[in-house]
């Protein structure tokens, strides 16, 4: 028998995901990304090379800079930095993407967990409630809501969590689904225990590593879409450094001016891969796991 | 080739893993004979690197984490292991054929049993370069259901494999195995996801079929009885090396190991006299396993002996077992 | 009859087959069908049959995972067919399942899993640790192994965390469905030996179900034979391996592999059992297992035999025991 302690089993559990993890080059360079885009947002007024560029600065004579060694991506016409804008931008995008996941999965979780667990007609409601908003494509409805409010940001926000929500749910309905026969399942009610304890304590746990897989891959998706929108001009409104804003103003000076929308997506690019690099290195990592 | 040779002989093969703990040297020297036309078991507990030996024998193994860092496999006086890949997957498509264990998880349910019979056969063709039409390979394919005795084999050529019992499917999983007219089958644990009582049919009509065909078989199992039932040469193995072989009948007449017979008293027997007395222990950690006979910590007769391995000592004419109880000069 | 801790009175469970798009229901499966079974205190019963012949039905109806469609349970002298499901109960019949890789969570650790019925029967908080201890003490486990996961245990040791979870709430009966299959003998020597030290111990009751014969003959007192959802034979462990009367249990016995020719001599030598189990949404007429029996006659495709006692602890549903039956038929099989 094993003399460790739990605390080393458990330092060496982590260890050994590492292990694992790392022997997957790809999800170990989308970690890198999301870490650098993170540190970079949160650390943005440090980072960036002028943070003042980020408002509503104007400096004419330096309007169209070309890349160069002051400014690596260039300026845009109103001579602002593109570089200190894309770094705070990122800041936008990871808002978005807390705010709109924070939102969406939590809720999405739990009614995938009522359905898959109760069936019936609980089941009938929730499924049919999700196949309603499936049937809808998201960046068509975010749209129309934001349309219907007024464009901000925040709007914008609301529109896209109210569209997500039902991914999450179809997710944990499947996986739930098959679960709830598991043993450990029938055992607990065996012992007496109640739904919530079931719904909670023994199913939820089990699917976090589903959810969190599709999250980090969502996260991606939702800073590409919330970039549409801002693009459209229906998210963050000019001077606010939005990627998705960046790319669309940027647009009118193409193609002499091309850096002033090409960084900002090259960005945008850069996010939406980490997450989906680390989202799959996290697929194989966790399907390990749990075998 | 002298025709009294073995038809597969695998001399000292050692296959190791890589794994986050480091080496585990799962295989450590197997040594295993089966002569043409004989029936031979491979039997041992969980994790004693039955299937280890089994993949390797058939080439199937992942190679990594898996390396075969030590010996031969001889095929009817070929080595397998040194064969250029093209002659290895000729030969194992066409003259050595697998039985698997689970019927549900061997046939693909999304189509039809025949199709799925019919691609053996062209494949099979393929690797022996000759070219036979739908017609001839569906006569084939009818044929071998006849073979393992399914009745309305025309029916069962349309049928998808739910609509099948599980004896039924593991009937099929022989018949597929038998398509290519091997030379040797080698089945892992045939049957025991089955009741006993179908079980028991399709361990018959394996019996049959080798007979019939005059295959060699090589039964990988940790079931002492379908050992005693369908083989004429039993292998035990522990912890990945050969620890007893033996004739069937006198295996269990005179078990010579102190593992093989820990292992036959823990069987319960029909006529109620059970003891539960178990092994004490657990097989060892491959990374890290125990030095000498691998043995030694679960065993009641370990002396210092023990650390160092023992060779295969012959108990009577055919049988061996490796421990030190039964060197020669121990006795005199 | 009073002395029964557990008694089933004619338990049956119907599962609607159901069908198409619309799920219509389309027929049903009489996965048990009138079982009449009693379990002593300290009693060891065994329940054997082949696959889909209801055993685990029974068993889940008993712990209150199905609700029984007709029948009766009397639990100490006390129907309690209407409170299956309830806390109470729950507390006096508990069950281990048969797939260790499964029935543990393998998100919670060893001491969660034990935490679920201490929690639920207002077992004081306080006093958990200590339970959980004296629990894994009990199974002969380290306590170390409290903080472990699944995926760190081995087979046996997964199985052992299952009984202590049983053991948790103090129960008088234990539902053991197929608890070793999953395992080694060499393993599954040293489990059957803790629960019959345990049974010692704590005089309790189990319910035993298995494939596997031999251990059945070694570990349960009475056996009952199942087909079909009906009981074919009952007797004690003596009367079933030693004197098997029902065709059925005598193709069951013959077809057991072996390791010795004592054992071989035991086994019927009666002809091996042909075919396989039928659906039980379409079940035979007359004798249910009339379809696969060497000896069955034209009765047997007419009348649904009855129980015949054979001794006061020997019962077999077979028209071969009726004189009147038998001795004028004529095998319509050769
Ligand atoms: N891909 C692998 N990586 C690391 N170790 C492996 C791998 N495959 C097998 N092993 C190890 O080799 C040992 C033998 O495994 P094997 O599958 O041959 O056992 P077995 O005798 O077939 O057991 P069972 O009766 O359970 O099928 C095991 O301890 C296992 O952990
Ligand atoms: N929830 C269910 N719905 C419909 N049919 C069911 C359900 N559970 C069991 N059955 C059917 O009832 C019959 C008896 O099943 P049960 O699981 O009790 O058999 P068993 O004797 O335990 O078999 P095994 O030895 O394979 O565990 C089977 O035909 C099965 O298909
Ligand atoms: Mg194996
Ligand atoms: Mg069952």
């Amino acid at each position: 028998m094993s003399l460790t302690t739990p605390r080393a089993d458990r330092l060496r559990a982590v260890r050994r995901a590492w292990y694992r993890f790392r022997r997957n080059p790809a999800a170990v360079v989308g970690l890198a990304m999301v870490l650098l885009v993170f540190v970079v947002a949160i650390f943005a007024p440090l980072v960036a090379p002028f943070p003042e560029h980020v408002g509503g600065f104007v400096d004419f004579r330096n309007r169209h800079q070309p890349p160069s060694w002051t400014h690596p991506f260039g300026t845009d016409n109103a001579g602002r930095d593109i570089l200190s804008r894309v770094i705070f931008g990122y800041r936008i995008s990871l808002t978005l993407v807390v705010f709109v996941l924070g939102l969406a999965v939590p809720f999405g979780v739990l009614l995938g967990l009522l359905a898959g667990y109760y069936g019936g007609w609980v089941e009938t409601v929730i499924m049919r409630l999700t196949d309603v908003f499936l049937a809808i494509p998201a960046l068509v409805m975010a749209l129309a809501i934001t349309a219907a409010l007024s464009p901000t940001l925040l709007n914008s926000m609301i529109a896209l969590a109210l569209l997500w929500w039902n991914w999450h749910t179809r997710l944990i309905y499947t996986t739930v689904a098959s679960l709830k026969h598991e043993e450990y399942v029938e055992a607990a009610k065996v012992a007496g225990a109640s739904d919530f304890h079931i719904l909670f304590r023994e199913l939820l746990p089990n699917c976090v590593s589903v959810i969190s897989v599709k999250t980090t891959l969502d996260a991606g998706f939702v800073i590409l879409i919330g970039a549409g929108l801002s693009f459209l001009g229906l998210g963050a409104q000019p001077p606010t450094p939005d990627l998705g804003t960046m790319v669309s103003s940027g647009a009118n000076y193409l193609p002499e001016y091309w850096w002033g929308s090409i960084f900002p997506g090259l960005a945008i690019l850069f996010t939406i891969l980490g997450f989906n690099l680390l989202g799959d290195g996290l697929r194989d990592l966790l399907d390990v796991e749990v075998n | 080739m002298p025709d009294d040779a073995p038809l597969l002989s695998v001399r000292d093969l050692r296959v190791s893993f890589r794994t986050f703990d480091g080496q585990a040297d799962v295989l450590q020297g197997v040594n295993l004979d089966v002569p043409r036309g004989t029936r031979v078991g491979l039997v041992g507990e969980s994790g004693c690197g039955k299937s280890v030996t089994m993949k390797t024998i058939m080439g199937t193994l992942a190679t990594p984490p898996a390396r075969v860092t030590h010996g031969q496999i001889m095929f009817d006086g070929q080595d397998l292991l040194t064969m250029p890949a093209a002659r290895r997957n000729r030969l194992k498509g066409t003259d050595m054929s697998m039985v698997f264990q689970d019927p549900t998880t061997s046939l693909n349910p999304v189509f039809r049993v025949g199709h799925q019979m019919e691609d053996i056969v062209r494949w099979s063709d393929r690797r022996r370069g000759i070219q036979r039409n739908h017609k001839a390979r569906k006569a084939r394919v009818l044929e071998v259901l006849e073979m393992v005795r399914l009745a309305d084999g025309e029916r069962i050529y349309d049928a998808f494999p739910i609509q099948l019992s599980g004896g039924m499917r593991q009937r099929i999983i022989i018949g597929m195995a038998l398509l290519n007219e091997p030379r040797l089958l080698i089945a892992d644990e045939p049957g025991t996801a089955l009741d006993v009582t179908t079980q028991d049919e399709i361990l018959r009509l394996m019996d049959d079929l080798v007979r019939e065909e005059g295959l060699s078989l090589l039964m990988i199992t940790h079931n002492l009885g379908v050992v005693r039932q369908m083989t004429d040469h039993v292998y035990v193995m522990y912890a990945g090396s050969v620890v007893e072989d033996s004739p069937t009948a006198e295996l269990f007449d005179n078990p010579s190991h102190p593992y093989t017979k820990a292992l036959l008293a823990c069987v319960p027997k029909l006529d109620g006299t059970a003891t539960y007395e178990g092994i004490g222990g657990s097989l060892p950690d491959y990374t890290d396993p125990p030095a000498g006979c691998r043995f030694h910590p679960r065993c009641p007769h370990a002396t210092d002996r023990c650390l160092t391995r023992p060779p295969a000592f012959t108990v009577r004419p055919g049988h061996t077992a490796a421990c030190w109880l039964h060197e020669p000069e121990a006795h005199a | 009859m009073s002395g029964n801790l557990l008694e089933l009175n004619q338990l049956s469970k119907r599962f609607p087959v159901r069908k198409g798009l619309f799920q219509r229901v389309v027929g049903h499966v009489n996965a048990v069908d009138g079982v009449d079974l009693t379990i002593g205190r300290g009693e060891i019963v065994g329940l054997a049959g082949e696959s889909g012949s209801g055993k685990s039905t029974v068993a889940r109806m008993i712990v209150g995972l199905l609700t029984p469609t007709e029948g009766t349970v009397t639990f100490d002298g006390e129907d309690v067919s209407k409170q299956l499901g309830t806390l109470a109960f729950k507390r006096r019949v508990q069950m281990v399942f048969q797939n260790p890789g499964s029935s543990l969570n393998p998100r919670r650790s060893v001491a969660d899993a034990l935490k679920v019925p201490l929690r639920v029967h207002g077992v004081p908080s306080s006093t958990w640790a200590e339970r959980i201890r004296s629990l894994l003490e009990m199974v002969e486990l380290p306590a170390t192994f409290a903080q472990k996961y699944p995926h760190e245990l081995s087979g046996g040791q997964k199985q052992r965390v299952a009984i202590a979870r049983a053991l948790a709430v103090q129960p008088e009966l234990i539902v053991l469905d197929e608890p070793t299959s999953a395992l080694d003998v060499s393993v599954q020597a040293k489990v059957i030996e803790l629960l019959l030290r345990i049974r010692d111990e704590l005089d309790l009751a189990y319910l035993f179900i298995s494939h596997d014969l031999s251990l059945m003959r070694n570990f349960s007192d009475r056996v009952g034979v199942m087909y079909l959802g009906k009981l074919a034979e009952m007797g004690t462990s003596d009367d079933l391996f030693l004197r098997p009367q029902h065709p059925y249990t005598q193709g069951l016995l013959a077809s057991i592999p072996v390791v010795s020719e004592a054992e071989e001599a035991l086994k019927p030598t009666q002809r091996h059992l042909k075919g396989e189990i039928p659906s039980p949404a379409n079940v035979p007429s007359g004798c249910r297992f009339r379809t696969r029996c060497p000896h069955a006659f034209d009765a047997c495709r007419e009348v649904a035999p009855t129980f015949h006692e054979l001794s006061a602890t020997h019962a077999s549903r077979c028209h071969l025991h009726d004189p009147a039956l038998a001795g004028s038929a004529e095998p319509t099989k050769a």
